[in-house]
């Protein structure tokens, strides 16, 4: 008759165990496994600018005397001036990419509006920084620049005449 | 002839029981006996818990094989991709418990995925904070993994989900 020893296989590994004193610390047997989720969103296109239509940051002002300008440009494209006074058009672009992502219009590298007969420049070299968050409500809208402030420094002497200068515009994710 | 067979049988019984008792003497001779403790230690079973899912954010792509990374400090980085910043990310978090103080082994997937139905994107390069080996304070740890997703398929929008596994075991 053969004798079937397997029921007596586990009390011998206990047995082993416990006079090894190695304790009940959980090997294999009491590994733990946790699952965790993960998810990402995809949105569409990147932002981007298309439709560039220049305009004229400042368009005439006048200055009564030499020194910082301050000129502030609302949303809404008026004109705001401490120590000038004039008319401001702002131009326009438009912003494509998915509407589901809001967007952080920057205001860069203004450069200085210059003339052959003075200069109108900056304080800084980069007069035009500040950033004004835009939401677009959904691709393709139409979105103004609108800079919290820009400073010009109207000098070294007051002068008259066209001055031109270009800055860029700057959409990125928020 | 009779005589000299007794005397055969007497000597083989002599012969065998000095074989005997020399093997009883030998044998309590050399004995010894010592004592030893035996001891056992139950410690509370490890176990993991989630406590945060992993949190790529979201993020525009334009081919495949663009990629954004979660680290396991929850910092995100991306190649070719471009995340949308206010999104929040976040590395996965567990709550690893125990007893005391003791070391438990991290075993990370290689692989994983996220779907939205229509394109699966793989996430790989598990890492994880504490790396490799965890140390139980009290009785618990916290422990973070981060990971990278690849896109990949027709790039189409949407949410993506899946899921992965972490486990743990003492050292």
């Amino acid at each position: 008759m053969k004798r079937d020893n397997k029921p007596f296989a586990p009390k011998l590994v206990l047995v082993s165990a416990l006079l090894l004193g190695g304790g009940i610390t959980g090997g294999n047997g009491y590994a733990a496994t946790a699952s965790s989720m993960a998810g990402a969103t995809v949105v569409g296109n990147p932002v981007s600018l298309d439709d560039v239509t220049p305009g004229l940051l400042v368009s005439t002002f006048v200055s009564d005397s030499t020194g910082d300008l301050l000129i502030r440009i609302p949303g809404d494209g008026l004109c705001a001036t401490s120590g000038g006074a004039g008319d401001v058009t702002a131009p326009s672009f438009t912003a494509i990419g998915d509407e589901s992502a809001r967007r952080t219009m920057t205001m860069a590298d203004f450069i200085a509006l210059s003339s052959g007969k003075g200069t109108l420049t900056s304080t800084s070299g980069r007069p035009t920084t500040g950033t004004t968050p835009v939401v677009c409500g959904g691709d393709g809208r139409v979105i103004k620049p609108s800079p919290t402030f820009s400073t010009v420094l109207v000098g070294p002497a007051k002068v008259s005449g066209p001055n031109a200068g270009t800055f860029s515009v700057t959409v990125v994710f928020n | 002839m009779k005589t000299n067979l007794k005397r055969s049988i007497l000597k083989l019984a002599l012969a065998s029981a000095f074989v005997l008792a020399g093997a009883v003497i030998t044998a309590d001779s050399y004995a010894a006996t010592t004592s030893s403790n035996a001891t056992a230690t139950v410690v509370t079973p490890i176990a993991i818990s989630n406590t945060q899912q992993l949190n790529f954010g979201s993020f525009s792509t334009t081919a495949v094989g663009q990629t954004v990374t979660i680290s396991a400090a929850g910092a995100r980085s991306a190649t070719g991709a471009i995340p949308v910043p206010s999104s929040a990310v976040t590395a996965a978090s567990f709550n690893v418990t125990g007893s005391g103080v003791l070391t438990y082994a991290i075993t990370l997937p290689a692989s994983s995925t996220i779907t939205n139905g229509t394109d699966t994107f793989t996430v790989n390069a598990f890492t994880s904070a504490p790396s490799g080996t965890g140390t139980l304070t009290a009785g618990a740890q916290t422990l973070t993994v981060g990971a990278t997703v690849t896109t990949a398929g027709t790039l189409s929008t949407g949410a993506y989900n899946g899921s992965f596994n972490v486990s743990v075991d003492y050292n």
